[in-house]
């Protein structure tokens, strides 16, 4: 198990160089597309190991990881992209974010590198009628000569809480009334 | 000198609260077993103890009010009277008194000082009038025995002792002189003047440069009081001065001196000072705040109380057992060291042998550690019986208490915070369940109606039942009332359960009077959001006539439980071991279908649900088939289920992790738990799976 851990004092000390319109991204791969989160949200990388699944959630939901003592939902990314299932390779990484005071853990297929943008480098997210939710990109920018796609990562989830576990009370409150 | 008394006060709060329950637990039990001297006993050291300590932190309301429940159970005990119902009543109420003194002088709310005066002076009355009969029956009994009271004799003496610097040195022990003081009678105010002490560098320590004032409360003469000082005299400066036997009227409230005045009767005075409302009533009819305004105050002036005590006592032989665990554990952890330094195969054995203690030593102090928490739930169940006395008395019913699983254990905070809501619900079984005796004896039922308040363990769950024999909740009642509020629409075609449940509804009440006990509608919300806000639910069940039981269901807050590890599949599950019963391998012909679906298996002429793992959790197991795989039996609710799972892999402790911490709440599972291999399991909430077999059921009808 590789666990790398983004060094702080690094990333503090460019942050203070940079001006403000600089943002730090740790890019990763799902399948062969180019993906970007902001580093600040980004709290450890860690190796895939098994999770332990949990029964009647969502299918992009893994399962649960034991990160020194908490448990660790993690969610398959490309699953949830519609990409389909992630297959686990040695390159396969758990990126842990944190969202909205939760840790969560994001599986990718390969995390690249740490990519720093300028504010003016980054498009807003392009209508793509009905066909793609885009409604948890944050913008798109260039790297290398590369497309990378910059994720809203607290969108991306929450949408998928509120839903959920909204569905889930819904059956429970219809299920007290039926008994 | 400043001495930091908080700390002590402290501890004196703690103590007093604790005696206080003795005696209220120990006046019930005298009513029933008036001849208990053990009993009497028991009382009277703790009414003492407060008194004395009350003395020593200069709590004089304190110390006088429970001097004079002292003479009377010092009566009592040498059956200078009898005990009577009335006798334990005016004892209870001044402990009721007392309370609000503690109260206050704890930094509450100021005791009713006038109220603490009736209250002394009933006292009196009591124990002046109930002596004089007890004598005569005595003497019309056994015509010997006739000494008289001696109440009248007790005189309180002034002492104000500066001793001779040389006292040491003449062999003199000041705390003995006060020990022989004590054993005259009461030592009632001890204050020690400290101001002669000189600095630290200039202190001689066989000097003495203390002098006393002490106020002692004494039957004897002061000749003896006297002669305590004959060897200590000389030299000293001594007053001793004889206060008149009977405190100095120097206070009388202005009832008092009405009534001896015959202006009014007492009984005219007592009720115009039951008319006296509290504050918040006063201020709402007023106008000047609304109700809402009054609770919210009355609910941070609850909360301010809660957080004062977040103390728990510990027996110091749990804590010296623990520390010596602790010891044991630091040895064992230092071996390992070691042998893992210089390592070989061939000291395996060894290695093992000592993770073997590493263990052992581990379980114990975790459950040492758990212990300390948990404490038998009769400790929120004493104030009771109390209760239910006093509403009896109040509402003319005849009401008899019966408590069953006082032992249970639970977390304390638990204790504490399910003592209000059980509160509610007694008040409510008594004052809108049971039923007026000449009713029940009209209904066929015995005159005295029974409150039973039971605490058990049920799969992982605290219960606590308040079950009544009265008349039970009135179904037309409640579906009248919730029309007329318009919480629901006539005509509402609502199940039972439905129905009870609305009178959780917040301003809910079918109470067609409202007594000063119940029937504001306030209570059953509170009861409801209060056990909810513990994580547990209340269930009501009742029939009309018979009575209704409404049941408190609490989780084990407990952060480890015991559990058994079962596979199904590739996957493992933790079935909390508390709710499982047994598990079985069925022949064929004990299973059996029911509408072709539903499948039952027959335990021992019981037919129970299967509920199949693999089918609730969409997963692939290794047999479809009960009798090749394993039926767990598990009970919930007092029903069975059988859960079908592959394997039992193993029993364990765990230690529960929340899901909710970073996911949301997942139907049927309770928790998560780490094993030893560092995966993570989830924990079986069995009553959640119930109720998601239950679901699937409906959705597949």
């Amino acid at each position: 198990m590789t666990t790398a851990t983004v060094e702080p004092k690094e990333q503090r000390s460019i942050r203070t160089t940079y001006a403000s319109d600089h943002q730090q991204y740790l890019t990763f791969n799902l399948a062969d597309e180019y993906y970007g989160v902001d580093i600040l949200k980004v709290q450890e990388i860690k190796g895939y190991t098994t999770v332990t699944r949990i029964p009647n959630t969502p299918e992009f939901l893994k399962g649960v990881l034991n990160l020194r003592g908490t448990i660790v939902p993690i969610v398959d990314l490309r699953m949830k992209f519609g990409m389909g299932v992630t297959e686990p390779t040695s390159f396969t990484v758990v990126v842990v974010v944190n969202v909205r005071n939760r840790v969560m853990g994001f599986l990718v297929d390969a995390v690249s590198d740490v990519l720093d943008m300028n504010a003016k480098d980054i498009q807003a997210p392009p209508d793509m009628g009905t066909s793609v939710d885009v409604t948890f990109i944050a913008g798109i920018g260039n790297a290398q000569d590369r497309l990378v796609t910059l994720l809203d990562i607290d969108r991306v989830l929450t949408e998928e809480e509120v839903t959920v576990v909204g569905k889930i009370q819904d059956v429970e409150e219809n299920a007290e009334i039926h008994a | 000198m400043t001495v930091d008394l908080s700390r002590f006060q402290e501890s004196f709060f703690t103590e007093s609260a604790e005696h206080v329950e003795t005696i209220e637990s120990g006046l019930l039990a005298l009513e029933q077993r008036p001849t208990d001297l053990d009993l009497l006993n028991r009382i009277f050291r703790g009414a003492h103890s407060i008194k004395g300590n009350a003395g020593m932190f200069h709590f004089t309301a304190i110390a006088e009010l429970t001097h004079k429940m002292e003479n009377i159970l010092d009566d009592l005990r040498n059956e200078k009277m009898p005990v009577t119902p009335y006798v334990i009543d005016v004892l209870l109420r001044a402990l009721d008194g007392l309370k609000s003194l503690l109260d206050a002088a704890q930094g509450g709310e100021a005791a009713d000082e006038t109220a603490i005066h009736v209250l002394e002076e009933e006292l009196e009355a009591c124990q002046k009038g109930a002596t004089a009969p007890a004598l005569q029956r005595s003497i019309a009994e056994t015509a010997s025995q006739g000494s008289p009271p001696q109440v009248a004799t007790w005189r309180r003496v002034q002492i104000d002792w500066t001793p001779l610097p040389e006292l040491f040195q003449r062999g003199m022990d000041p705390a003995q002189l006060f020990k022989e003081l004590h054993e005259l009678g009461m030592v009632k105010l001890l204050h020690v003047r400290t101001d002669g002490l000189p600095a630290l560098n200039l202190l001689d320590p066989e000097r003495c440069y203390l002098s006393w004032k002490v106020e002692l409360e004494t039957d004897a003469p002061i000749a003896q009081v006297e002669e305590v000082f004959a060897f200590v005299r000389d030299g000293s400066e001594l007053t001793i001065i004889d206060c008149a036997p009977k405190k100095p009227e120097s206070y009388k409230r202005v009832g008092d001196i009405l009534v001896e005045e015959g202006v009014v009767t007492p009984e005219q005075v007592a009720e115009s000072l039951a008319k006296q409302k509290p504050l918040g009533e006063i201020l709402v009819e007023e106008k000047k705040v609304s109700p809402q305004q009054v609770d919210k105050a009355l609910q941070k002036q609850q909360q301010l109380k809660k957080n004062e005590v977040a103390s728990i006592r510990v027996d110091t032989e749990k804590i010296d057992k623990l520390i010596n665990l602790v010891g044991e554990l630091v040895i064992t952890q230092s071996m390992i060291t070691d042998l893992s330094e210089k390592f070989t195969l061939a000291q395996l054995p060894v290695l093992q042998e000592r993770i073997t203690q590493l263990e052992r030593n581990t379980r114990e102090i975790q459950e040492r550690v758990m212990s300390i928490r948990m404490m038998p739930i009769g400790s929120a169940f004493h104030r009771f019986p109390r209760l239910v006395r006093d509403l009896a008395g109040k509402s003319g019913k005849q009401i008899q208490l019966v408590m069953s699983g006082e032992e249970t254990e639970l977390d304390k905070t638990l204790i504490e915070a399910i003592g209000d809501p059980l509160t509610h619900l007694i008040r409510n079984s008594a004052d809108h369940g049971l039923e007026l005796p000449e009713d029940r004896v009209a209904q066929g039922k015995s005159e005295r109606g029974t409150i039973r308040l039971h605490a058990y363990h049920d799969g992982g769950n605290i219960c606590i039942a308040v079950e009544d024999d009265g008349r039970g909740l009135n179904r037309e009642k409640i579906i009248e009332k919730a029309v007329e509020k318009g919480i629901i629409a006539d005509g509402s075609n609502l199940s039972d359960e439905a129905v009870y449940q609305l009178i959780f509804r917040p301003g809910f009440s079918t109470a067609a009077t409202i007594t000063d006990v119940s029937g504001r509608g306030v209570g059953m919300d509170v009861v409801k959001r209060n056990i909810e806000g513990l994580g547990g639910s209340v269930d009501i069940q009742s029939a009309m006539g018979k009575g209704s039981r409404l049941t408190l269901k609490l989780p084990l807050t407990l952060a480890i439980i015991d559990g058994m590890s079962v596979r199904v599949g590739r996957d493992n599950y933790i079935i909390p071991l508390i709710a499982v019963t047994e598990s079985i391998r069925p022949k064929p012909n004990e299973l059996q279908r029911i509408v072709g679906k539903g499948e039952v298996v027959s335990l021992r002429g019981e037919w129970v649900p299967v509920v199949k793992l693999y089918e609730a959790f969409n997963l692939t197991p290794e047999f479809t088939d009960p009798s090749q795989a394993l039926l767990v039996i598990v009970e919930t609710d007092g029903r069975r289920l059988a859960v079908l799972v592959d394997e039992l892999t193993g029993q364990q402790q765990v230690v529960i992790k929340s899901l909710e911490q970073n996911f949301r709440k997942v139907e049927a599972i309770s928790g998560a738990t780490i094993l030893g291999d560092g995966q993570v399991a989830l924990i079986l909430d069995i009553p959640g799976l119930a109720k998601l077999a239950r679901v699937g059921h409906i959705a597949a009808a």
